[in-house]
C-alpha cells in the first residue's frame, strides 16, 4: 500500500480555485480591450500588452527580491496589469505606461507584503502614480478620439470600425503628436462639466408692440442678459443663473415685455448641446454604452463593461452589492446635485453611468476582493462611500472623474467597515 | 410534497456520493478475534478499567467503569479472556489506554443482558440510570455522554426532543440503512428520550435525500402518539445541532449555549436504538453501524460492528484497494485521516472511507479576502480573519472574533479558493482560548 496521506478535515474540497477566479476575471474584460482596440487604433493594443507585460515582470522581480515563490501564473498581476492599461488614456506614452504598471505591482501590492495584504487597488495606485507624475499625459483637456477614418470612411455601424481599423494598422503613432489622424476632443465628462460652468438660464420674452427696444436691449444687457431675437415678437434672453432675479426686475419694469418661459440649465440638455458641438459625433447613450465615445482605453464601451460584470455576478466571482450600490448612488447623486451653474436635481443620472470610468470602477475596481469589505452589509456602505465621493469630485471637486479616487479612498476605510460590519453570530444574545 | 426545512444562514452543498452504500443493507462484520476497548470513546474523563488479565467475562459485561459523572462506562462486546490493558493507536491521533479481550467465539451474554422488559414500566430516573450503565455516548460522532444530555439541571424545561437522522456527511448512510432496517427501535428509542424529559413535542429529522426513510419513518411514527417527522433540504452542515433546532422551531442556541437553553434535546437516531436496546432489552453499547465506503473499497457496505474490533480486517473484508491514498475515519468534512488501518473501533466510528481520486496535498495560498468563507459561514463567523490572527500568533485576539462559536464543520476551509486550512486553525484558535481560561 502507498503511503497514506494524513491532513486534517475537511477532506473534500470546492473546486474553485483563486487562480480560475482571476483568470475569468481577466477574461470578462478582454472584450472591452477588443473595442477599445477598434475605436482608438492598435497603438491601444500596444500599450494594454506593455502593461501587463511591464506588471508581471514587476511581479517576478519584487517575489524574486523577497524571496518568495514566483507565482505569475496566478493571473493576479496580469490582471492589475489590464486594468491598468484600461484606466489610462490611448495615447500615454510608452514609457509612462511601463512605470504605471510597475508602480501598481511594486508600490501598490509588494510594499505590502504581496497578493492579499494591499490596502488599496494595484491599477488604481499606478494610475494615481502617473495621474500624479504625469498630469499632463494622463488628465488630458483634449483626448484623441475615434479616427477620422472611423467617421468618413466604411458604411454602417460595423463597416466604420472596420475601415478604422484598417487604417489605423498603417498608422501606429510614436508619440502623442504624431496621433494627426484622430479628432481632438475633451472627454464627456469634461465638457459636461465645463459647460455646466458656464451654462445660462435661457429665458423667453414675448416682445409686444410699442415697445423701446433700444432701452430694453440696455436695460437687460446692463444686469449681464444677453439677446438672441428668435421671432419678430420673441427674444431669448441667455442669463447667469445668479443674475435671474435682477432680470426679472428689469422686465417687470419694462412695458410690453412678458416672460413667456424660464429654462434653468440641466445637464441633459448640456449632454445634447456642449459635448456634441462642432465634433461630428452626437454623444447618444446609445453610442456611450457601444463605445464610441472617448476616455481611456477599457472605460468607454460601458456596455461590453456592463456585460462581463453581469457574468462574473452570474458566476458569483462579483458580489452583486458593490455594482448596484455604487452605480445606484452615482446616478442618485448625479440627478440630485448642482454641478456648475446646473441647480438641483436637473443631473443626468443615465449620463452619469455611462460616461467616464463607473462601470469598470463598479464592476471591476471596488469589487476586488483583497480591497473590498467582506460582509453584505459592509459591502453596501463601501459601495455607497464609493459613490457619493465619485459625485462629489465629479461635481465639485478639482478633476472631471472621480472614479480612481473615491474607489482608493474607500478602500482605506475597509479595515475599519470590516470592523464595524462583522457578520450577525448566530445566537448573538441581544442585551 | 411535505415542506422542506432549512437552516437560515450559509452552507454548502458538496457532492453526497451516498448512491455508492446507500443500497447495502446491513450486515454482519467478520467476527474479530481479539477486541480493543478503549477507555477514551467519549468527551469527559476516560473510563476506569476494572477487569484483571486472564479473567474471563461475558458479553455485555462491564470491563471499565465511568471515570466521573461526564464519562462512560465500557462493556465486553464478546465473551473470552482479558489479555491485558495496553496502549493502542487513538483515531485522533497519539494512543490510548484499552482493555484487550480474546474472543472465545461462544457470544455467551452477561447475567441479566439481552432480556425483554417492557420500558414503560420504568421511571425516568430508571431508564436514565440504564442508558448510563449502558456506556451510551452521542453516536453521530460527537461522542458526548447520553445520559448527561438527557439529564438537564432542574430550571431547563425541555419541551422539544429531536433524533437526528440527517446525516449531511457525504459518503455516511449507516443511519440511513439503520431508518430503513430498524424504524421501530429508533422511534421508540425516541419515546423513552421523551419520556425522560417529559417533552411534548418530538421530531425525526430526515434529509431530503433519503426520501424512502422519511416515507417509512413517517408511516412507523404514524403509529405513536406526538412524533413529528422532518424533512430538510439537502445543505451542509443540515444535521449540525444548533443549525437543526433552528430550522425545526426557529430557536437560535446563544451564544456560548448549549441546546437546552432553548428547550431542546438533539440525539442521533442511532443513539436512540441504543438506548432502546438498553432500556428495553438490558444490552449496553458493544455494537454498531459503520458505513464503509469510498473509491478505495471494492465492497461497499453497512457492517454491524463490535466497539473495539480492529478496522484492519474489515477493510480486508470489504476489499481496500492498494491504490487509497486516504484513509479517513467518520465523513470527509470532519473525519481523521489515518496514517494505517491499525487501530480499533469505537463508538464513534459511523464510518470509514478508502480514498483515492480526488485525493491530494493543497498547499495554502495567501488569503484573498474573497469572503466565500465569511458568506457560507452556518454561525455568521469570520473565518479568514480568525485565519490571518491564528497565522500571525495573534490567538487572544481570535476570542474578539467569536472563535469559541465556531462548530468546526469545515465549510470555510471546504469553499475556500486559496486552500487555506481554516478550520484548523481555528480550533487551534479554540484550544489556546480554552486553555486561557482554565488558567484563570
Amino acid at each position: 500500500m502507498p503511503s497514506l496521506l494524513v491532513s486534517n478535515a475537511p477532506h473534500v474540497r470546492s473546486q474553485e480555485d483563486t487562480r480560475a477566479i482571476m483568470w475569468t476575471v481577466i477574461v470578462m474584460l478582454i472584450p472591452a480591450g477588443l473595442m477599445g482596440t477598434v475605436v482608438f487604433g492598435w497603438y491601444a493594443a500596444f500599450i494594454t500588452v506593455l502593461s501587463v507585460l511591464a506588471a508581471v515582470v514587476s511581479e517576478a522581480i519584487c517575489q524574486r527580491i523577497r524571496k518568495v515563490p514566483i507565482t505569475i501564473g496566478d493571473g493576479s498581476a496580469v490582471l492589475a496589469g489590464l486594468l491598468f492599461a484600461y484606466v489610462i488614456p490611448p495615447n500615454t506614452p510608452w514609457y509612462v505606461v511601463i512605470i504605471g504598471a510597475a508602480s501598481a505591482i511594486v508600490i501598490g501590492k509588494h510594499f505590502f507584503g504581496g497578493l492579499g495584504c494591499n490596502i488599496w487597488n494595484p491599477a488604481l495606485v499606478g494610475r494615481a502614480v502617473v495621474g500624479a507624475g504625469y498630469a499632463s499625459a494622463i488628465f488630458l483637456a483634449q483626448w484623441p478620439m475615434i479616427r477620422r477614418g472611423a467617421i468618413e470612411s466604411g458604411t454602417g455601424w460595423f463597416g466604420e470600425r472596420l475601415a478604422a481599423l484598417k487604417s489605423s494598422l498603417y498608422n501606429i503613432p510614436k508619440n502623442i503628436n504624431s496621433e494627426v489622424d484622430a479628432i481632438a476632443q475633451a472627454s464627456p465628462l469634461n465638457a459636461v462639466k465645463h459647460a455646466a460652468s458656464n451654462a445660462q438660464t435661457m429665458v423667453e420674452v414675448s416682445v409686444g408692440q410699442g415697445v423701446d427696444i433700444n432701452a430694453a436691449r440696455d436695460a437687460i444687457e446692463g444686469v449681464g442678459g444677453s439677446i438672441t431675437p428668435v421671432a419678430a415678437d420673441a427674444w431669448e434672453i441667455a442669463v447667469e443663473p445668479s443674475a435671474l432675479d435682477g432680470l426679472s426686475n428689469v422686465l417687470s419694469g419694462l412695458d410690453g415685455l412678458s416672460i413667456s418661459q424660464t429654462i434653468a440649465p440641466n445637464v441633459p440638455d448640456l449632454v445634447q448641446t456642449a459635448v456634441v458641438n462642432g465634433q461630428g459625433i452626437s454623444l447618444d447613450y446609445w453610442n456611450m454604452l457601444t463605445g464610441h465615445q472617448n476616455g481611456c482605453i477599457g472605460e468607454t464601451s460601458a456596455g461590453l463593461l456592463l456585460l462581463g460584470g453581469l457574468f462574473l455576478i452570474f458566476l458569483k466571482i462579483v458580489d452583486w452589492r458593490i455594482p448596484l450600490f455604487y452605480i445606484g448612488t452615482t446616478a442618485l447623486l448625479s440627478w440630485i446635485l448642482p454641478i456648475g451653474n446646473v441647480g438641483f436635481f436637473s443631473g443626468d443620472p443615465l449620463f452619469s453611468v455611462l460616461a467616464g470610468g463607473l462601470m469598470i470602477g463598479a464592476f471591476f475596481m471596488a469589487t476586488d476582493m483583497v480591497t473590498s469589505p467582506m460582509t453584505g452589509r459592509g459591502k453596501i456602505v463601501f459601495a455607497i462611500g464609493c459613490g457619493v465621493l465619485t459625485v462629489l469630485i465629479r461635481n465639485f471637486g478639482g478633476y472631471p472623474e472621480g472614479v480612481c479616487y473615491s474607489i482608493l479612498l474607500m478602500n482605506t476605510a475597509v479595515p475599519l467597515i470590516d470592523r464595524f460590519f462583522k457578520p450577525r453570530l448566530f445566537g448573538k444574545v441581544t442585551k | 410534497m411535505p415542506k422542506i426545512l432549512t437552516f437560515s444562514k450559509g452552507g454548502i452543498h458538496p457532492k453526497d456520493k451516498k448512491e455508492l452504500a446507500k443500497h447495502k443493507p446491513i450486515s454482519d462484520a467478520p467476527k474479530p478475534d481479539i477486541v480493543h476497548v478503549a477507555i477514551r470513546q467519549h468527551i469527559g474523563a476516560p473510563s476506569k478499567p476494572i477487569v484483571k488479565p486472564k479473567q474471563e467475562v461475558k458479553k455485555g459485561e462491564l470491563v471499565a467503569e465511568p471515570g466521573g459523572f461526564v464519562s462512560a462506562a465500557q462493556h465486553s462486546p464478546v465473551s473470552g479472556t482479558v489479555k491485558f490493558v495496553k496502549d493502542v493507536p487513538h483515531l485522533m491521533g497519539g494512543t490510548v489506554k484499552a482493555v484487550q479481550i480474546e474472543n472465545d467465539g461462544k457470544e455467551e451474554w452477561a447475567d441479566g443482558c439481552n432480556v425483554e422488559t417492557d420500558w414503560q414500566s420504568f421511571s425516568a430516573d430508571e431508564l436514565k440510570e440504564k442508558i448510563k450503565n449502558a456506556g451510551i455516548v452521542g453516536m453521530g460522532g460527537a461522542t458526548f455522554p447520553t445520559h448527561v444530555k438527557l439529564s438537564p439541571p432542574p430550571d431547563k424545561k425541555i419541551d422539544t426532543v429531536i433524533l437526528n437522522g440527517i446525516e449531511c456527511e457525504p459518503y455516511l448512510t449507516c443511519d440511513h440503512r439503520l431508518m430503513l432496517e430498524d424504524p421501530d427501535r429508533v422511534l421508540q428509542g425516541l419515546l423513552i428520550c421523551k419520556k425522560i424529559l417529559g417533552a411534548e413535542k418530538a421530531y425525526v429529522s430526515i434529509e431530503a435525500n433519503k426520501m424512502d426513510a422519511y416515507m417509512l419513518m413517517k408511516e412507523k411514527a404514524a403509529a405513536y402518539d406526538g412524533l413529528q417527522v422532518t424533512l430538510h433540504k439537502v445543505h451542509y452542515p443540515q444535521g449540525a445541532e444548533k443549525q437543526l433546532i433552528e430550522s425545526i422551531n426557529g430557536r437560535e442556541v446563544p451564544s456560548g449555549g448549549l441546546p437546552m437553553d432553548v428547550g431542546c434535546v438533539v440525539q442521533n437516531v442511532a443513539t436512540a436504538a441504543a438506548i432502546f436496546d438498553a432500556c428495553a432489552k438490558n444490552i449496553p453499547l458493544i455494537e454498531r453501524i459503520m458505513t464503509v465506503s469510498g473509491d478505495g473499497v471494492k465492497e461497499t457496505a453497512n457492517v454491524r460492528i463490535k466497539v473495539g474490533q480492529m478496522l484492519k480486517p474489515i477493510l480486508d473484508h470489504c476489499g481496500m484497494s492498494e491504490k487509497t491514498k486516504k484513509l479517513v475515519f467518520g465523513g470527509p468534512m470532519t473525519g481523521f485521516a489515518q496514517p494505517d488501518a491499525e487501530l480499533p473501533l469505537s463508538k464513534g466510528s459511523s464510518g470509514v472511507l478508502a480514498l483515492i481520486k480526488g485525493v491530494r496535498k493543497y498547499e495554502p495560498r495567501m488569503c484573498i479576502r474573497c469572503a466565500r468563507c465569511v458568506d457560507h459561514c452556518p454561525v455568521g463567523l469570520m473565518p479568514s480573519m480568525l485565519s490571518l490572527l491564528e497565522e500571525a500568533g495573534r490567538l487572544d485576539e481570535m476570542e474578539h472574533y467569536n472563535a469559541l462559536d465556531c462548530i468546526e464543520c469545515g465549510v470555510c476551509t471546504y469553499i475556500c479558493p486559496s486552500r487555506r486550512p481554516m478550520v484548523q486553525q481555528i480550533k487551534l484558535g479554540k484550544q489556546h482560548i480554552m486553555a486561557k481560561r482554565k488558567k484563570k
